[in-house]
């Protein structure tokens, strides 16, 4: 066979590649009326951020809220909401920053379309260069006119062509699958505190999730159960700021301000500029009746750090108590 | 092209491309940093989402039963940190202006009805606790995380948004905003 012609055929099927590949993925792109609704919601819940996370969508999320979007998502979908009417729902209480993957608008179609721009300006300065170079070599067939580079450079732009259509039809249903089994009549609530006791089974002397789990049990008031994993954290990290933090204001709250007074005094002299530590020793060592010009050395040096904190009335009050009466304390 | 041609075009072409560079980058600065969370004007000057929701006391709360009063509503977990010296501070809000017909309402968010009640009882908080179950009031408002209060005129359009611990020094001259 003549090389020209065979050229000529390499180009046709590359091209019919390339269009089949195209229309393919324009076909998966437009039959979402296939789709049930759980696979309707399971796309939508890849695209839709969990605010409360941040960072994550929906369906990756085990947070309770995610949870609750998740049933809101299959809810309008039930309701006959098209997937743009649920984004939209969504886009109206959030703003855009709640699509993961926010519609190209304004200044952001440059910046998508100039990688394009630029593929395509690169080629055709290269096919006009090697087209010069060869017209005088050999005045042959097109490839071998293009040259090396603008070959190559055809075969990126196809790979290109090839890749990015597949790539985007493909990738959101693969994520999607991961959370099959959430639907609207099911609210699961994100078991933490189980989850929490799980990993702490499994890593008993990891104080970052014993300090989670006890942050968990003193959230549903388990006090005593907090206390005793803020004391394990502590025997296995006893550099572990917020198991002193928290140990300090539990043992303040139960009217034993001198061992959080104790607690603090080592977080203090690691971090001695510990807005929070300086607060509650403060107010320790009003409990304590420690000498005024400490309580009001504390305070002085949280108000000075505190900048807006909503705390600073508590820091006034103890600077007031702490300033007038050298022996005000109890 | 001549052998003459030749640099002159080389240079304009390179103009060109340090122009496109240029460009770009510039775009790409206008880009990055613009809205990264939804901006905190998000529902200000927009009429405040509707709710009927259950007191943690017994009856129910809905915002149309408060139109034509200030409202300051307040979402709040026992487990918030926070929220334990917001509690006082709104609490000695609601009294301050309860002559100026102003509702202090809290909607506890994420939180077992059990917690909230014990959480206000132990932190003095007076003012009504609404349970959300669902979640769908904290959605409707777009509520990142909490504490986050939302400042209502008594028309019911949002006129202030404090994302985070609210600040003493700050809720007098928001307060402004709202009050007839």
């Amino acid at each position: 066979m003549n090389p020209r012609a065979a050229f000529r055929r390499i180009d046709v099927a590359l091209l019919a590649v390339v269009a089949v590949v195209i229309v393919a993925a324009v076909v998966t792109w437009a039959r979402p009326e296939e789709r049930t609704l759980d696979e309707r919601a399971r796309a939508l819940d890849v695209e839709l951020r969990c605010p409360v996370c941040q960072g994550t969508s929906i369906a990756d999320s085990p947070a309770v809220f995610a949870v609750q979007m998740r049933a809101v998502v299959r809810e309008q979908l039930a309701q006959g909401a098209s997937d743009e009417e649920v984004r939209a729902f969504f886009v109206e209480r959030y703003g855009v920053w709640i699509l993961l993957t926010p519609p190209t608008q304004g200044y952001e179609v440059v910046v998508w379309l100039a990688p394009v721009v630029v593929v395509a300006a690169g080629t055709g300065l290269l096919v006009r260069r090697s087209r010069r170079r060869s017209e005088s070599d050999h005045p042959a067939a097109l490839p071998a006119r293009l040259g090396r580079p603008a070959t190559a450079a055809l075969t990126g732009a196809i790979v290109l062509a090839l890749g990015l259509p597949l790539g985007f039809a493909l990738a959101p249903r693969g994520e999607g699958a991961q959370i099959s089994g959430t639907s609207a009549g099911s609210m699961q609530q994100a078991p933490s505190i189980a989850q929490l006791e799980e990993a702490a089974a499994r890593n008993p002397r990891d104080p970052v999730v014993l300090v989670a789990l006890a942050d968990a049990y003193l959230g549903s008031q388990r006090t005593v159960d907090a206390t005793a994993l803020y004391r394990r954290a502590l025997e296995i990290e006893p550099a572990n700021e917020t198991a002193a933090l928290r140990l300090s204001v539990i043992l303040l709250s139960a009217g034993q301000p001198s061992e959080a007074q104790q607690f603090l005094d080592a977080v203090l002299q690691r971090s001695p500029d510990n807005p929070e530590a300086l607060l509650y020793r403060a107010l320790a060592g009003y409990a304590v009746g420690a000498p005024p010009e400490s309580i009001r050395a504390d305070a002085l040096r949280f108000l000075a750090m505190a900048g807006d904190d909503p705390r600073r009335g508590m820091a006034e009050r103890l600077l007031d108590l702490a300033s007038p009466k050298p022996s005000a304390a109890p | 092209m001549t052998g003459s041609s030749r640099p002159a075009s080389r240079v304009g072409r390179l103009i060109i491309g340090l122009a496109v560079i240029g460009a770009l980058l510039g775009v790409f600065a206008l880009t990055i940093g613009r809205e990264t969370t939804a901006g905190a004007s998000s529902h200000v000057g927009k009429t405040a989402p509707p709710f009927s929701l259950e007191r943690l006391d017994g009856g129910r709360v809905s915002l149309d039963d408060l139109r034509g009063r200030p409202v300051v509503l307040n979402f709040w977990a026992s487990w918030c940190l926070p929220c334990r010296d917001e509690a006082a501070m709104l609490t000695k809000l609601a009294a301050d202006h309860a002559d100026r017909g102003v509702a202090v309402i809290g909607v506890v968010y994420q939180d077992d009805a059990a917690s909230a009640a014990d959480f206000m009882r132990r932190y003095g908080q007076t003012y009504p606790g609404l349970l959300d179950p669902s979640g769908r009031t904290a959605l409707d408002y777009g509520v990142f995380g909490i504490p986050e209060t939302y400042f209502i005129d008594a028309g019911g359009v949002i006129r202030a948004r404090q994302f985070g611990p609210l600040v003493t020094a700050e809720l007098e001259s928001t307060m402004a905003e709202i009050l007839p």
